[in-house]
């Protein structure tokens, strides 16, 4: 469904990814794992075109996504939820669920916020609060369903566990993958909690220093410990 | 009682300008010099519709909408060519561009309604005054305050209430979240920025009558229009209405304590008010 070709990503001068191939099929499970500065999250902006020049080839379907800006790609159900949340504080959670309704792709329907609401137990008291309002892991909710809301075909997650108590991520870790089953939507995760991306995904690749240095399923990467001993460990 | 009278009509007259500027900022982080090159240009388009003697009130009000459209059109022209283009440079480079974009509207002023003054009547119906409590007011002042407080009224239910008006907001507070979210981030500012400049087009054609019409118009509010959303804090609606009222009841004070020196008041209460709230009284705002 997702096809990234030999991605080079810069900033500015410097060039942060360096050739990284990615395939995520339909439905999908997918974990890119790696150190801080790996460039995961480059990676995932890349993909959607919000931030870094690109170089090399981004398909969707089939199709080559070259030029087109990331509320396109949004539209065309792609949605990226970034690793500092960024919940609007001048909406209350209800209408921060409510904005993600532009990124339904054409011949969708967006999830009312109140069936989004009920959905997530966590989210039905504070439905009415400030985004201001609300502690990290109910931003992480949020996010979660905000990006859920517009009925993605794809949900990139960007480290959703980061600052997340224990308790915490493995609810997380549930309704992650209960979402992903009930939306039918492919899951490409960045995450430096193994627990949580073993949880959710099937294959998984090490990233270091923008390359891709491992690819595959979790029984492949528990069978050779040295990838952890030399791409994760710090 | 005159000078509140006087002192409203200055601060309404100020806020209507002010506005539109204060919108521009908050949407894009530009103080656009040429803003008050546009209301000068709002007034000369509606003078043209009502010629020197309005027939109504209605076909003031008309012209200023049609003088508002028309701005509007020309401020999306301007964000498309120019505002856009420099949103993400030095501050100095905004400087010049809209400075230079406002000699170019004041170019096109002279060369389209010339040099002379043009002097427009207010409309009968406010052309004459009211008793109130034993004083005389000029109806045309109630009309001014009139126009200010509902623009007010109007504008802060759009941003605050509307959803296009919160809509906005996330675009100026976090577009690239905006854009993840699949929101035409171009066109929302667009449209924002084309309905901040026909602000600025609809107080031209309401602040009309009364005015002595001359490519210098423009500056006269200019500056004025700064110093209030200075104090306001920069982008902040709300700010800017209060400061409005402040400034024109120092200037009401000012006329009537010092009449030899116009004007000075208002400085001294803009260093007043910026050493007391240095990032505006409301504070600064992305709307
Ligand atoms: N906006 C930016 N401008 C310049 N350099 C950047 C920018 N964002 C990230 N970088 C650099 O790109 C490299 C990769 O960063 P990236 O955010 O992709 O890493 P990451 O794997 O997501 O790390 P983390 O786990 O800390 O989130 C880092 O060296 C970082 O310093
Ligand atoms: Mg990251």
């Amino acid at each position: 469904m997702l096809e990234a070709n030999r991605i080079n990503a810069f900033y500015g001068s410097s060039h942060i990814l360096h050739g990284v191939d990615l395939d995520v099929p339909v439905l999908g499970r997918v974990a890119v794992i790696g150190r801080n500065g790996a460039g995961k999250s480059t990676l995932l902006k890349s993909i959607m075109n919000a931030g870094p020049t690109v170089d090399g080839e981004v398909r969707w379907e089939g199709r080559s996504l070259k030029g087109l800006p990331a509320f396109m790609r949004a539209r065309l159900g792609l949605q990226l939820v970034p690793e500092d949340r960024r919940i609007y504080q001048h909406l209350t959670v209800r209408e921060n669920i409510r904005m993600a309704a532009y990124a339904t792709a054409p011949g969708r329907t967006p999830i009312p916020a109140q069936e989004i609401v009920d959905r997530f137990p966590m989210l039905q008291p504070i439905s009415e609060r400030g985004g201001g309002q609300i502690s990290g892991g109910q931003q992480q909710m949020v996010a979660i369903a905000r990006a859920i809301a517009c009925r993605p075909r794809l949900l990139l997650l960007d480290e959703p566990t980061e600052g997340l108590a224990p308790a915490i991520v493995e609810q997380l870790a549930i309704s992650v993958h209960e979402l992903c089953e009930a939306e039918q939507a492919a899951l490409l995760l960045c995450e430096q909690n193994i627990w949580f991306a073993r949880q959710t995904t099937d294959t998984v690749l090490v990233m270091d220093t923008g390359r891709i240095a491992f690819r595959g399923s979790w029984q492949e990467f528990d069978a050779d410990p040295d990838i952890k001993q030399r791409h994760l460990a710090v | 009682m005159f000078t509140l009278v006087n002192g409203l009509t200055t601060g309404m007259a100020v806020f209507l300008v002010a506005a539109g500027l204060t919108l521009v900022f908050g949407i894009m982080r530009i103080l656009n010099f040429a803003h008050g090159a546009f209301f000068m240009i709002g007034a000369y388009v509606a003078s043209s519709l009502v010629g020197s003697a309005p027939r109504s009130v209605l076909a003031l009000v008309a012209a200023a909408v049609v003088a508002a459209l028309v701005v509007g059109v020309l401020g999306i022209v301007v964000q498309r060519f120019v505002l856009r283009r420099i949103q993400h440079v030095d501050e100095h480079y905004m400087l010049i561009a809209t400075f230079a974009v406002m000699l170019v509207c004041v170019g096109f002023v002279k060369l389209v309604w010339g040099l002379e003054f043009l002097s427009v009547d207010p409309p009968p119906g406010i052309d004459t005054g009211v008793d109130i409590f034993g004083l005389f007011v000029p109806s045309f002042s109630l009309f001014i305050i009139g126009s200010g407080i509902v623009v007010f009224l109007v504008l802060d239910f759009v941003i605050h209430r509307a959803w296009a008006g919160k809509m906005i907001t996330a675009i100026a507070r976090d577009g690239w979240m905006a854009e993840l979210l699949g929101i035409n981030v171009p066109a929302g500012i667009m449209a924002a920025v084309g309905g901040s400049f026909a602000l600025a087009g609809l107080a031209g054609g309401l602040l009309l009558p009364n005015q002595t019409l001359s490519p210098a118009l423009g500056d006269t509010f200019l500056l004025l229009a700064f110093i209030t959303v200075v104090i306001g804090g920069l982008g902040n609606v709300r700010g800017a209405f209060i400061a409005a009222i402040l400034l024109g009841l120092i200037d009401g004070l000012n006329t009537m304590f010092l009449p030899a020196y116009p004007g000075v008041a208002v400085y001294v209460g803009m260093v007043a008010f910026l050493l007391m709230w240095p990032n505006g009284i409301l504070g600064e705002s992305r709307l």
